[in-house]
């Protein structure tokens, strides 16, 4: 019975959307599977079901299934043909009753109506992944965007089927309820799409007995001309949203930005998986950005390290960023008796370990090895940064190698001082530099990326090591940064979902939660407080170029490091690791969405 | 019976085979063959096996799982199949062991990165067919056992978490 209870929750959308085949399958499966037949209760309805808000006698399952069956192919079908007018005619009144539906959409299909709607289903493709829906929605945005724009906002204010809609109170876009022609192709949306449609948390207040959530805004009315939309999912429509509102936004047509964002936050409960995360958070950002509620940004920084472990446990994106650094490191650190690190943002510290155990093992012994650790000062006073280093240091001393810790508190890189970082007081033959998702902070503040660039080089460091986000979250143009981070988080969602995590699971929602954050300041914050500034991996080079650096190549040991561990220990077969002129990315399928570079001092070759 | 060093096997051996002898006159009852063993001699053959086996071999009493648990033993099969990443003995020993040891080295990643690949190894995936293993798995690189040894420093830097946190500073 459980498995049976697992198999429904795949299909209303737990996993991630595998579209109408889950639902027939999970469908079918009930009928199939002889178990069911255990789960009637006394009323002869089938219990599972019941408890989705379906009434079916159980006898008449085999039937049902069948039908829906029938009903899925001459949809998919009949999608050229436009099956919209299924929606018209025939009104239906007990939509709990499945076997019913069911029979009255089969017999429609065999009579066709008249009136020509829409085309609604295209259930082939709900499988597709969000880069699909948003590349689709790149080929038809700039030509058409004005009108989807403008079909949205009619649609806004057409839209009336969803229940909820009218439980929401204080919409004035949403007018009174029409006829009963528009709910049918809302269940018949609902129906065929209970593979991908989601949680239903929105739709609680219905006063229907819907236990699926209603799917979002399905219908066109009657009179609208075909929207220019290539595909009908929902999930296309959903990213057109959430490009209209920054758009919006962009403009200052705060008013229209509004409604759209509760527009996005009903359309994005019909996905399931990374769409439905990827949206939320988005629209949360806009709706902050819109009524300039911007988060706090003294976030605690030992919550947010609570954040980062988490996702260090689930993706491998960290792991990634730490063992190739550390191999540069190793690297330069071949001959050297007394090394000091110097870690631009010390967290848990997470990336020393792999360090000091690889020391350790070098032929001829450890050096003494010496760590700064810089972090941000903590609300409550508690030396973070010592504990750590208390930490590492007993590690090192389990291992046998000889360490010493200073931890330096700064709330911005760009406040430290080059004596600051120095060691003076120890013989300190090579000396490295290590940044991990720390240099592109400094982009806030004018100045500072220059200031701590050239205190880098006031210590002669013997290699730099920089890990950053693949990806321009910078650029001055709102709706270009809007559209360049709803790329990269959706990739970043879509490797989260598919790295094969059971869900729900602690790690996987702290992880969301950690890039949540990241969207909201990229999304609502400006000047000052926006600092997740991300830049290219190329607009680094150009940076560290001018700024009298030279590259270190990554040699084939780190990628072949890297390559291992990702496929052995990492869950999830989309991540890719490539090199890029001697720098290393990792991405999920075809996006690079980390790289690290290593950087020496440029020698004039006088 | 303290085990004597593997340097002082060959010496002793005489006495062994005798003591051997005396104990399985006076508890003859005990059970045949095999399980007469006393530890030293069984670690002597446990020298031999390969890692599959030496681990099933810890599953058949108590006194096998204490003999199979030496460390020195999974040493071995740990140097057996790694190349040699150009440190000493001792070196490896004073880092692997504090760490966890060669047995959880061996079992937690240089085995599951020595397995032919086949699905993700995510835990709650059904589980692997079974493979007959009539090879001995390849021998694995420098890369391999250094990724591994990194693993296995991250583990136990991780672990160590939660006994710091009791600690009040």
């Amino acid at each position: 019975m459980k498995r049976k209870h697992q198999e429904i929750c795949g299909a209303t959308g737990c996993g991630s959307g595998s579209g109408s085949k889950a639902e027939s399958s999970s469908i079918g499966n009930t009928n199939r599977g002889k178990i069911w037949e255990e789960d009637q209760d006394a009323g002869g309805m089938d219990e599972l079901l019941a408890v989705l808000g379906y009434k079916v006698r159980s006898s008449d399952m085999a039937d049902v299934a069948q039908k829906l069956e029938q009903l899925e192919m001459v949809m998919g079908t009949a999608q050229e043909d436009g099956i919209s007018h299924l929606s018209s005619d025939t009104i239906h009144y007990n939509p709990s009753d499945l076997s019913g539906w069911v029979q009255s959409m089969l017999t429609e299909l065999n009579n066709p109506a008249t009136e020509n709607l829409d085309p609604v289903m295209a259930n082939s493709d709900s499988n597709s992944s969000i880069l699909g829906q948003i590349n689709h929605s790149g080929h038809s945005k700039p030509q058409h965007q004005q009108q989807i724009v403008s079909s949205i906002q009619s649609q806004v204010y057409n839209d009336d089927s969803e229940y909820d809609l009218r439980a929401i109170p204080g919409i004035a876009a949403y007018p009174p309820p029409k006829s009963e022609s528009d709910s049918e192709s809302t269940r018949k949306r609902m129906k065929t799409s209970i593979g991908s449609s989601g949680s239903t948390g929105y739709g609680s207040s219905s006063s229907s007995p819907q236990g699926i959530g209603v799917s979002g805004a399905v219908t066109e009315s009657s009179t609208r001309p075909v929207v220019l939309i290539d595909s009908q999912e929902t999930g296309v429509r959903l990213v057109h949203t959430l490009m209209a509102c920054a758009e919006a936004v962009q403009q200052d047509n705060l008013k229209l930005a509004d409604a759209l964002v509760n527009h996005i936050g009903l359309l994005a409960v019909s996905q399931a998986g990374a769409m439905r995360k990827v949206a939320t958070y988005f629209a949360e950002a806009l709706a902050r950005r819109i009524y300039r509620i911007y988060p706090q940004d003294s976030l605690d920084p030992s919550s947010t390290d609570i954040l980062q472990m988490h996702f260090y446990e689930t993706c491998p994106y960290l792991k990634f960023a730490h063992f190739t650094a550390n191999q540069a490191i190793l690297e330069a650190f071949a001959t050297a008796n007394t090394v000091h690190v110097i870690d631009f943002g010390l967290k848990q510290g997470m990336q020393w370990p792999a360090l000091i155990q690889a020391l350790a093992l070098r032929p001829g012994g450890p050096p003494a090895f010496l760590l700064t650790g810089i972090g941000p000062p903590q609300p409550d006073n508690t030396d973070a940064l010592q504990q750590v280093g208390r930490k590492l240091h007993q590690f090192a001393e389990t291992i046998g190698v000889k360490f010493k810790f200073r931890g330096l508190v700064a709330n911005s890189l760009a406040d430290l001082e080059p004596e600051m970082l120095e060691i003076r007081t120890a013989e300190v033959d090579a000396v490295a530099v290590n940044s991990v998702f720390e240099l592109h902070r400094l982009l806030a503040r004018p100045g500072g990326i220059e200031k701590v660039l050239s205190s880098i080089k006031a210590l002669k460091p013997k290699i730099l090591t920089a890990v950053e986000q693949e990806a321009n979250h910078n650029g001055p143009i709102f709706l270009e940064r809007f559209t360049e981070a709803l790329h990269y988080y959706s990739s970043l969602f879509d490797s989260l979902e598919g790295s094969g995590v059971a869900p729900p699971n602690q790690d996987l929602v702290m992880s969301e939660l950690y890039l949540g954050r990241q969207i909201c300041n990229v999304v609502a914050c400006e000047g000052m407080d926006r600092v997740e500034r991300h830049e290219t991996l190329t607009q680094w080079r150009t940076r560290m170029e001018t700024a009298g650096f030279s590259p270190v190549h990554f040699g084939s040991n780190a990628y072949n490091l890297v390559s291992m561990l990702l496929a052995r220990f990492a869950r999830g077969d989309g991540y890719r690791v490539e090199e890029n002129n001697g720098c290393l990315t990792l991405g999920w399928h075809t996006r690079p969405l980390i790289a690290t570079s290593a950087w020496q001092l440029a020698t004039t070759e006088s | 019976m303290k085990r004597s060093t593997p340097d002082s096997q060959i010496p002793g051996a005489d006495q062994k085979m005798k003591k051997v002898k005396v104990e399985s006159e006076e508890e003859g009852e005990e059970g045949s063959g095999l399980m007469n063993l006393d530890e030293n001699l069984l670690y002597e053959i446990l020298k031999h096996v390969d890692a599959r086996t030496l681990a099933m071999a810890s599953c058949v009493s108590k006194l096998w799982l204490k003999t199979a648990k030496d460390e020195r033993l999974w040493e071995l099969i740990c140097t057996r199949h790694c190349a040699n990443i150009g440190c000493g003995t001792q070196q490896l020993r004073s880092v692997v062991l504090p760490l966890g040891g060669f047995r959880r080295l061996h079992s937690r990643y240089l085995w599951p990165l020595s397995k032919p690949q086949y699905a993700s190894t995510s835990s709650w995936a059904p589980p692997p067919p079974k493979i007959i293993n009539s090879k001995p798995p390849a021998r694995l690189g420098k890369d391999e056992v250094q990724l591994c040894l990194s693993l296995l420093s991250i583990q136990y830097y991780e672990k160590m978490n939660f006994i710091n946190r009791d600690r009040s500073f």
